[in-house]
């Protein structure tokens, strides 16, 4: 049965993420969800996207996991004003070699931070989006692999629109998730308001998992069993937000498998090695809202943030669980 | 309803105490019923009482029961019913021997809904059988009180039910300890019960049960004592007044018309299928006297019935000469009601039986056999040593009572003084006597011609002359009627034909007498007997030979004389009905064969061929496994070498390989079953195991218990949504499910 989870692994695996949320739980304080659905997307191979106010600690999220990881960090700031090249690198000619040499840009890490995202042109959006699809830079003519794991963890905000260029939905789509990050617990920002620290720089945390643990434990994740009837019940998910009159459009067939795998990396995480439905359940809010749009206008981006996830719950929960 | 006019209602604890209360009544009340049987069970039948008695005082007891009794308790009782039916000849005590030790199982035990309903089949059970072996007064009364007391049982299950769908615990037995019900306490319990009854419904519901129990006891009382077979058909009751077929005179009207009437009058069985006659007369009266209607029976014969009445069983026939032929078996008749007092007769017979006793009149001269009165039920009855005969003996009538006779001055020897009458009037005889004259074409002299002679050109001559149809119509004159239709070129129905030929004989000098009865019938060869129906009934004459013997002659046409030859016939000719309504039909004789017995001695032998059945069949097992095991010693017993151990080991590694890979593959097998047997479905497990998930997966438990539930959850959340491969062991899994879903209920309810 060499197309299901050996359960060693899978007990191995539960035991590295363990450690990692561990890990990330001493510079993130009070946000265990957000920290496991942020291993789930690293499982499940998917990019973050990160929506909130800033100084919530999307950073902070970003940096610790990847020094959790044993891998490299990079950040871009993105700008209005930032080129296409600032992402990806540069063939700069080289007086020694007489020839044209690729400067890889920020983008060759294992961890990318793309802060404010939205603020930058669609040009440049789009080629961090066609290295997230792709896990490749094209730059004259010759493709360049960026590190793997390759993960874009990007963060926007929702409520200053002033001078940005928000998303399309086609790019939108290219994230496995959408989290928002939400204050802390009062108890939770008091700790974090004795500690120390101000800069995530100072931020020091032990790797605790390699990078081919990760890459294992990934490939371990496609491997999670998922049930006839679990398959099923996300097919019906997926086609219910077809219908309903809320949305201006239903999930994408990428948008259902990004289900699945969302699912089934949160099936290991939680140490199983087979899907249950509740796993489709709780994944389907990060995995589902940014690829639906309202039909309907609203008075700003947070509330339709809440309007198109009520909505997919009421779907979710309407669905008849599996018996 | 509103909450203020809302009463107060039983807990679910304490219905459930209500409910083992009832189920208590239920096992006692159906265990009870074996008192009536002659089974050597009282004391088991004791002793289980006793025990359940105990439990429906103490409910916590079967608690304290170990665990192991229980575990034990299905494979003593597998071996205890085996060991009975192989200590016991017969089948019947062990089966109601093992009922009751599964009622005692049942009884004393925690129940489930599917228990509780097994509690009443079993019970029901023993009721039915103590209900068909016997039948007693006090067994209805119990019969009665299980009754309600199932009635009352399944409302409260059904309450129980209700009640936990909506959103109760359910209850599902816990491994150890006993429900929180049990612990309620009888006294606080009926004073709960008293509480919350309501009176009024109770009273209702009594009164209703009262009025049902008596309305059928007065139905019972009310609807006459016809013999069972009887009341099975409710065709029965139907009167047949309106329908045409059986006549006990033969009147002339200036029309008449016969409606076919296509009901059975008379199904005939034969113990000797083979046996069966060809072309049969089923006599049932002689009409020997003339009047200008018609014929009619005459006084004679009628005081003659009347002088012979007896209340009786049976009727010894007459035997006549050396030329009759007997016939074998026993020929058993089935008549239906409304066809006649006249019982019809093949001919002579040795024996009438009767199936009771029975007023029963009969005419010897001739041969005929009445009852009473023409009764309204089925009859029933057995000719043996029946002989097949044209002819019958001319016998004396019955001499009358001594002291009678002499007063009465009368010396009949014969029934000849009838059989000469004619139409009165001269112009009549004067009619008849050139028919005659006709008929024996110059012939001079009554004595000249035989009569079996003068009968063949009679019937010749008729049939010449008229044809037959089922509508008649009379020329108009001043003659008697038959006269008129003798000279007129009239069709006519059998019954002229009788009349004619048989004025004509006595014209010519023969002493002659219309016979009414059945003729022929239709052989069904699916219940193997002649069933004849209304539309089969004929009217035929006999003549005098002068020989001491009446010969029968069937004037209509294709009727003809009894042929001595054909007398005994008994192959047929034509195939036998296999219609459906024959099929149909012989549903009624397979029903009749079994319930019309004609005496206690049939009866006790059938019991005594059912009992030695089960008891042979109870020595052919034990004589096999007797075998069996003698063949097995013998064999360990052989002599012993090495080859023969190896064949021995090698036989048991294989059986041992075999069932270690039926064990391995148990899942799998299992598996493929299920696919074979629901394709398309979810796996059986799986449904099963969400089915606990459902139940359990969602609970609170104390932190104390939440590591083991949450094992438990996550085995079943494997064994529903989880690659098969890794599945647990999944009885295991959903026996601790079973515990864990009882101990859940119990911590719910408990404090």
């Amino acid at each position: 049965m060499s197309d299901f989870a050996p359960a060693a692994e899978v007990s191995s695996a539960r035991a590295a993420l363990e450690r990692m949320k561990t890990n990330m739980r001493q510079t993130i304080k009070g946000k265990d969800d957000v920290i496991e659905q942020t291993i789930v997307c690293l499982l499940a191979g998917g990019h973050l996207l990160i929506e909130d106010l800033p100084g919530v600690g999307k950073t902070t999220l970003a940096y610790s996991l990847a020094r959790s990881m044993d891998c490299t960090f990079s950040r871009i700031q993105f700008t209005s004003d930032l080129l296409p090249t600032d992402v990806t690198g540069v063939s700069i000619y080289d007086e020694h070699v007489k020839e044209f040499v690729f400067k890889p840009g920020p983008v060759f890490a294992n961890i990318v931070l793309a802060d404010e995202i939205n603020r930058a042109t669609p040009k440049t959006q789009s080629a961090l989006l066609e290295v997230m699809d792709r896990s490749k830079i094209t730059v004259d003519g010759e493709a360049h692999t960026v590190g793997l794991p390759f993960m874009v963890v990007a963060t926007q905000n929702p409520v200053d629109y002033e001078g940005t260029f928000p998303l399309p939905e086609s790019q939108m789509d290219r994230f496995l998730m959408r989290l928002p990050m939400g204050y802390p617990q009062a108890d939770d920002e008091l700790e974090i308001l004795r500690a120390p620290r101000l800069s995530y720089d100072a931020i020091a945390l032990n790797p605790v998992v390699t990078r081919s643990d990760v890459l294992k434990m990934q490939a371990l994740a496609g491997h999670v069993f998922v049930e006839e009837s679990v398959l099923d019940y996300v097919l019906k998910i997926v086609t219910a937000t077809r219908t309903e009159a809320e949305f201006k459009a239903g999930i994408s067939v990428r948008g259902g498998l990004s289900l699945r795998v969302a699912a089934q990396a949160r099936a290991l995480v939680r140490g199983r090695d087979f899907v249950i439905p509740e796993d489709v359940q709780e994944m389907s809010g990060p995995v589902l809202t940014h690829r639906l749009t309202l039909a309907r206008q609203t008075s700003d981006a947070l509330e339709e943030r809440r309007t198109v996830l009520a909505a997919l719950r009421h779907i979710v929960a309407a669905v008849p669980v599996p018996e | 309803m509103s909450t203020e006019s809302k009463r107060p209602q039983l807990s679910l604890d304490e219905l459930r105490l209500l409910k083992w209360l009832l189920g208590g009544a239920l096992a006692l009340v159906s265990l009870w019923t074996v008192f009536f049987l002659d089974v050597e069970a009282l004391s088991l039948v004791s002793l289980a009482s006793l025990a359940v008695v105990a439990v429906l005082i103490w409910p916590q007891l079967p608690a304290r029961v170990p665990g192991f009794v229980r575990w034990l308790s299905v494979p003593a009782l597998i071996a205890v019913l085996v060991g009975d039916f192989y200590l016991s000849p017969e089948t019947l005590p062990p089966l109601i021997r093992l009922a009751i030790l599964l009622v005692l199982y049942r009884g004393v035990g925690y129940r489930q809904r599917r228990e509780d309903l097994q509690l009443i089949v079993l019970g029901l059970f023993l009721i039915v059988v103590a209900g068909v072996l016997t039948v007693a007064l006090g067994f209805a009364f119990l019969l009665l009180l299980f009754t309600a007391c199932a009635l009352v049982f399944l409302f409260v299950v059904t309450l129980i039910e209700t009640k936990e769908t909506g959103g109760g615990t359910a209850d599902s037995l816990p491994a150890t300890g006993a429900p929180a019900w049990t612990r309620l306490g009888w006294r606080r319990f009926f004073g709960r019960l008293a509480e919350v009854a309501d009176w009024r419904l109770l009273a209702f519901a009594g009164s209703l049960f009262a009025v049902v129990v008596v309305l059928s006891g007065v139905l019972f009382l009310i609807i006459p004592r016809f013999e069972i077979a009887t009341g099975f058909f409710l065709d029965r009751y139907i009167t047949k007044k309106s329908r045409t077929g059986f006549t006990e005179t033969i009147r002339f009207g200036d029309v008449a018309e016969l409606i076919s009437d296509e009901t059975t009058a008379l199904r005939v069985d034969f113990s000797d299928p083979a046996a069966r006659p060809g072309n049969p007369y089923w006599r049932l009266v002689v009409l020997d006297e003339y009047s200008r209607e018609g014929f009619k029976i005459s006084a004679a014969a009628k005081a003659e019935l009347l002088r012979s009445q007896r209340v009786t069983a049976y009727l010894r026939g007459r035997r006549t000469g050396s030329r009759a032929a007997g016939v074998g078996g026993q020929w058993t008749f089935y008549v239906e009601p409304g066809v006649s007092r006249f019982l019809p007769l093949p001919g002579n017979f040795e024996m009438l039986r009767l199936r009771e006793l029975l007023p029963l009149q009969s005419s010897v001269s001739r041969l005929v056999v009445a009852l009473r009165t023409e009764p309204m039920t089925m009859t029933a009855y057995r000719l043996e040593g029946v002989q097949l005969a044209g002819e019958i003996a001319d016998v004396p009538p019955a001499r009358p009572p001594t002291g009678r006779a002499a007063a009465a001055g009368r010396s009949e020897t014969s029934a000849l003084p009838q059989s000469l009458q004619l139409p009165a009037g001269a112009d009549n005889r004067e009619a008849l006597q050139r028919v005659v004259a006709e008929i024996r074409g110059g012939e001079d002299g009554a004595t000249g011609l035989p009569a079996e002679e003068f009968a063949r050109r009679a019937c010749a001559w008729l049939s010449r002359r008229h044809a037959y149809a089922l509508s008649v119509t009379l020329p108009s004159g001043d003659k008697d009627d038959i006269v008129r239709w003798v000279e007129s070129n009239q069709p006519g129905f059998c019954e002229y034909f009788a009349a004619a030929f048989t004025v004509l004989a006595r014209a010519a000098g023969y002493p002659a007498r219309v016979v009414a009865g059945f003729h022929g019938g239709t052989w069904n060869a699916v219940g193997n007997y002649y069933q004849i129906k209304n539309s089969d009934a004929h009217a035929w004459s006999e003549i005098h030979t002068g020989r001491g013997t009446w010969l029968r002659v069937d004037p209509t046409p294709g009727g003809g004389l009894a042929d001595s030859r054909a007398a005994v016939q008994t192959a047929m000719a034509r195939q036998g009905d296999r219609s459906w309504s024959a099929r149909l039909d012989s549903l009624r004789i397979m029903w009749y064969r079994r319930v019309v017995s004609f005496d206690q001695r049939t009866q006790t032998e059938m019991a005594e061929q059912l009992k030695s059945l089960t008891a042979d069949s109870g020595q052919a097992v034990r004589a096999f496994l007797d075998r069996m095991m003698a063949r097995l010693r013998a064999w360990l017993a052989g002599p012993w070498n090495w080859a023969r151990a190896g064949r021995v080991a090698g036989g048991t590694v294989l059986a041992g390989a075999f069932v270690w890979l039926i064990w391995r593959g148990r899942e799998e097998i299992r598996w493929r079953w299920s696919r074979l047997c629901q394709r398309g479905r979810v796996d059986p497990v799986r449904r099963e195991a969400g089915r606990w998930l459902a139940r359990i997966g969602h609970r609170i438990v104390p932190a104390e218990r939440q590591a083991v539930h949450a094992g438990i959850v996550t085995d079943l959340q494997r064994l529903r949504y989880g690659p098969r491969s890794s599945w647990p062991e999944p009885g295991a899994v959903f026996r601790r499910a079973r515990r864990e879903g009882g101990a859940g209920r119990c911590t719910a309810t408990g404090r």
